[in-house]
C-alpha cells in the first residue's frame, strides 16, 4: 500500500499538571465525550493530518499523562520527538516559572537538535491573568523559541500553534536532508535568516 | 449508543474498501478518508461507549461484526489511541474522545474501527 503522508513528526506536550496540556488536544472542549472506559485506561497518544503546501503531515502528539506530576519525564518519553510544546497556564505564575526547570529537563534528556515552542493557555481568562503577555515572549527570545498565547477552550491560536511547530520542524528536516545529500552540489548548511537572539540554535547549528 | 437493529453494511463498501470518508459520530471529526480501510467481517466485543458520569460499576460489552480494517494507524487522518489493556489498544475520536470506536494492535499497526460506532459519509 502506498505512504499515505509525506512527514511523520513525532511531537509531545510538556508542562505543569492543570496547564491544560489534554484539553490542547480536543478541537472542541465543549464536545468531551468523556467515556468511562477511555478515561480509565487513558490516551496513549493521538494522530492528527495537517497539510501544508500540498504535502500531508502527520502529527504523532503524546501528552504527559500525569507523568509530570513527579516533576521529571523519563527519557523514554522524549526517544524521536522532533517537537516539543512547552505549556504554562497564564493565570498561574508557577507553572511559568517551572518552564525553566522543564527547559532543563528537555535539554537532559531529549534530542539536541527538538525543536521547541513556548504556549501561554488559557488566555481566555483575562480578568485572572498572573503572567503578562511580554513575560512570556521574553522567556522565548531567552530560550530562542517561538511563543504564543492559546485558548484550549476558545480554540484560540491551538491549530496555528501546532502547525507553526511543525513547518519549523519540516524546515530544519529539508535542511539537514540537503545538507547530506550530496548530489545537490557543494552545499553548505548556514543560516538563512540572520539569527539574532537565538544562542540555542547557533549550538544546535555546530551539532549538525 | 447501544443498537441492536441489523445494519446492512454494503453500501458502504466499494471494492471491498470504505467507499466514503469515516467521521466521529458525534463531532464529525474525519478520521479515515474513502478507501483507506478494508471490510472485515468478524466478531469481537468492544466495551460501551458510555459516559463517565452515567456509568455504573460493571463494564458492559457489545459484541460487533463489521469493521474497517487498517493497516496502521498513521493511515487514520485524526484518531487518539488509548494505553494497552490486556493485550489490546483502544481507538477513540481524536477530537471528543468518544470511545472505543475500534481496537489495534500493541504495535500500533492492524487497527479495526467498528463501523456501527462511526459515521459512514456514503453520497450516491
Amino acid at each position: 500500500m502506498a505512504k499515505t503522508y509525506d512527514y511523520l513528526f513525532k511531537l509531545l506536550l510538556i508542562g505543569d499538571s492543570g496547564v491544560g496540556k489534554t484539553c490542547v488536544l480536543f478541537r472542541f472542549s465543549e464536545d468531551a465525550f468523556n467515556s468511562t472506559f477511555i478515561s480509565t485506561i487513558g490516551i496513549d497518544f493521538k494522530i492528527r493530518t495537517i497539510d501544508m503546501d500540498g504535502k500531508k503531515i502527520k502529527l504523532q502528539i503524546w501528552d504527559t499523562a500525569g507523568q509530570e506530576r513527579f516533576r521529571t519525564i523519563t527519557t523514554a518519553y522524549y526517544r524521536g520527538a522532533m517537537g516539543i510544546m512547552l505549556v504554562y497556564d497564564i493565570t498561574n505564575e508557577k507553572s511559568f516559572d517551572n518552564i525553566k526547570n522543564w527547559i532543563r529537563n528537555i535539554e537532559e534528556n531529549a534530542s539536541a537538535d527538538v525543536e521547541k515552542m513556548l504556549l501561554g493557555n488559557k488566555c481566555e481568562l483575562e480578568d485572572r491573568r498572573a503572567v503578562s503577555k511580554e513575560r512570556g515572549e521574553q522567556l522565548a527570545i531567552e530560550y530562542g523559541i517561538k511563543f504564543m498565547e492559546i485558548s484550549a477552550k476558545n480554540s484560540i491560536n491551538v491549530e496555528e500553534a501546532f502547525f507553526t511547530l511543525a513547518r519549523d520542524i519540516r524546515t530544519k528536516t529539508e535542511k539537514k536532508l540537503e545538507a547530506s545529500n550530496p548530489s545537490k552540489g557543494n552545499h553548505q548548511l548556514k543560516a538563512t535568516e540572520p539569527s539574532k537572539k537565538q544562542p540555542n540554535w547557533l549550538q544546535r547549528c555546530s551539532l549538525i | 449508543m447501544e443498537n441492536t437493529e441489523e445494519f446492512d453494511v454494503k453500501p458502504l463498501i466499494s471494492d471491498g474498501q470504505n467507499k466514503g470518508s469515516v467521521r466521529c459520530a458525534l463531532c464529525n471529526s474525519l478520521i479515515l478518508n474513502p478507501g483507506m480501510g478494508e471490510y472485515r467481517s468478524e466478531e469481537t466485543a468492544l466495551p460501551n461507549m458510555r459516559k463517565r458520569k452515567d456509568a455504573e460499576c460493571e463494564e458492559e460489552e457489545e459484541p460487533l461484526s463489521d469493521f474497517w480494517f487498517v493497516r496502521n494507524v498513521y493511515t487514520f487522518e485524526n484518531v487518539g489511541i488509548s494505553k494497552a489493556k490486556e493485550g489490546k489498544k483502544y481507538l477513540t475520536c481524536a477530537d471528543c474522545e468518544i470511545g472505543p470506536i475500534g481496537w489495534c494492535t500493541l504495535a500500533n499497526d492492524d487497527c479495526y474501527v467498528a463501523i456501527k460506532r462511526v459515521k459512514n459519509i456514503v453520497s450516491s
